[in-house]
């Protein structure tokens, strides 16, 4: 975690809290975009579009001066959706059955794959709320007081939103398991 | 769906975070494992679903991210926001020096520079206007208006006006508050009688406290014409007449500012039969106008009742345009006039004075109603009223 002097420098484009930025989150960002996209070329440009988004934002003195975290997750979950908005107006051949359908994989690897992508499709019909929850709890495995501090909700308030959430997901993962 | 159930799950997804199995879980909560069950295990594959980045990606990314940290680059928004201002500026200045030219131009008089552009507003507004008498009539007012400021101003301009005839003494025409002064070479086209609407053709002067006339018409309603290329200010004389001559033999020997290609000596010789032979019916051959800034006046009035088409005195040598002294060198003096070849042929054998213009623009004025039978468009109107 770094802290808010490292941040004042960061508005300098002092390079190396630049560095030190980009090294603390790069992962947890990764990490957050691949828990919707599974393609994993796609994931890094969209990790390497939130650091420009956070660049110009320095530039323009709109990055923020607190919660740094918390800032990029917004602008990441930005991104993946504009990602999503794009592909749905440019249909092309969806990237990750691509892999699936290409990649000379063992049928058990594939066969987790083609799960994880019934999954993310799933998570897309969720509300963004309750995207958001799942990709800090489960993508960066936080405990829930910090989702909850990232998100300003209160802990009950996530915890109803992740039941709900798993609830949903269950029901379309599997039909007749869960009432 | 209660809070306490909420609270389990939370508490089972701990427990799978830490690495805890499904089964063994749901093992500790018999009496909710059937509810749980297909909620931990979507639970467990969410825990499966976020990669880690692989490490080369990671150093790329860093370099790519220090590397555009370096570069001073201006982010589109920025450069947008630039862009916009100096085009907001541009506008501004555009829209403000355009229409501070309409607005100093509203207020110019005959022989300012931008009376010409106040014209040109004029003709833009007729076109566009929906009612054309009512604006040819405010014109119309405006041209009066400018008469009587340059008068008050004690100006010299060229000018044409029209307006109610008010009063008629031999010297002295009252046009609308305007005093018009008749000499022997005002050519009136005609029977004055007040209240007749007419047009005046003349100039004012330096000195003299009226309009002094050059053509007066008379019984017609100048509105409709006063717009005419002819009563422009401009520079150029639209409609070179050919009765206007008597001052060339003088002014030939001014050698010219301009430098034509003909202006040789062996010109004036031609011209000297016309220039002292002037239209026997001219009352006065040469009058010297009382203004600078009309060297040169029409000179030739002639009867009114005139068949111009019958006329064979024709001073030709005309004040022409450059273009056609350097093409022609040979002056059909008096010859039979014809209308179509008068602009291809005749010839001005005369040098350019400086202030050619202006002579010209006399020769154009006379020539109009002295009816000579090369009228050209402008005047075809006249003709056929008389």
């Amino acid at each position: 975690m770094l802290d808010d002097a490292e941040l004042r420098r960061a508005y300098e484009l002092d390079t190396d809290a630049l560095a030190a930025i980009h090294d603390a989150y790069y992962q947890p960002l990764f990490r957050y975009v691949s828990f919707r996209i599974g393609d994993r070329h796609t994931c890094e440009d969209l990790v390497s579009e939130v650091f420009t988004r956070f660049l110009n934002a320095l530039r323009q003195r709109k990055a923020p001066q607190s919660n740094l975290r918390g800032w990029l997750f917004g602008v990441a979950s930005h991104v993946v959706n504009d990602h999503f908005r794009r592909s749905y107006r440019a249909p092309s051949a969806p990237l990750d059955e691509d892999i699936v359908s290409h990649a000379p994989l063992p049928a058990e690897v594939a066969e987790h794959a083609a799960m994880s992508e019934e999954l993310r499709r799933a998570i897309t019909n969720l509300t963004e709320d309750q995207q958001q929850v799942l990709a800090l709890r489960f993508g960066q495995s936080m405990p829930i007081q910090e989702v909850a501090r990232i998100l300003g909700k209160t802990e009950g308030a996530v915890k109803q939103l992740q039941m709900r959430a798993i609830a949903a997901l269950a029901r379309q993962m599997a039909p007749g398991m869960v009432d | 769906m209660d809070t306490s159930f909420e609270n389990l799950l939370n508490d089972c997804i701990d427990a799978l975070a830490a690495g805890e199995p499904v089964e063994q879980i749901l093992a500790r909560y018999p009496h909710e494992a059937a509810r749980l069950r297909p909620m931990l295990l979507t639970a467990a594959s969410l825990f499966e679903l976020a990669a880690n980045p692989q490490p080369e990606a990671r150093i790329a990314s860093r370099r790519a991210f220090l590397q555009q940290a370096a570069t001073p680059r201006q982010s589109w928004r920025i450069l947008w926001q630039r862009f916009a201002l100096i085009a907001a500026s541009l506008l501004v200045i555009f829209v403000f020096a355009g229409g501070g030219l309409v607005w100093a131009a509203d207020a110019a008089l005959p022989g300012d520079p931008l009376y010409g552009v106040k014209r040109s507003v004029e003709r833009v507004q007729l076109t566009f206007s929906g009612n054309r008498e009512q604006l040819n009539m405010r014109f119309a007012e405006r041209r009066r208006e400018e008469v009587i400021a340059l008068i008050q101003r004690r100006r010299a301009a060229e000018v044409e006006f029209s307006g109610t005839l008010k009063e008629v003494t031999p010297n002295r025409w009252a046009i609308g508050d305007i005093p018009v002064i008749i000499d022997s070479t005002t050519q009136i086209r005609g029977e004055p009688a007040p209240g007749a609407n007419v047009v005046v053709i003349g100039y004012t002067t330096n000195a003299a406290n009226g309009v002094q006339a050059t053509v007066i018409i008379v019984g017609r309603d100048g509105n409709n014409d006063s717009n005419d290329v002819r009563n422009e200010p401009n520079r150029e004389p639209t409609a070179p007449l050919p009765t206007t001559l008597p001052p060339t033999a003088t002014r030939t020997a001014i050698p010219s500012p301009v430098a034509t290609a003909t202006p040789q000596p062996t010109q004036t010789p031609t011209n000297n039969p016309t220039a002292t032979l002037p239209p026997p019916q001219l009352p006065t051959a040469t009058a010297i106008p009382p203004s600078p800034a009309r060297p040169t006046i029409t000179p030739s009035p002639r009867p009114r009742d005139d068949d111009r088409r019958d006329e064979t005195v024709t001073p030709s040598p005309r004040p022409r345009d450059d273009d056609d002294r350097r093409d022609e060198t040979v002056t059909p003096s008096p010859r039979p006039r014809d209308d179509d070849d008068r602009r291809d042929e005749t010839v001005t054998p005369s040098p350019k004075p400086s202030d050619d213009d202006n002579s010209g623009r006399g020769s154009d004025d006379s020539g109009g109603s002295g009816g000579s039978g090369g009228d050209d468009d402008d005047d075809d109107d006249d003709d056929d009223d008389d």
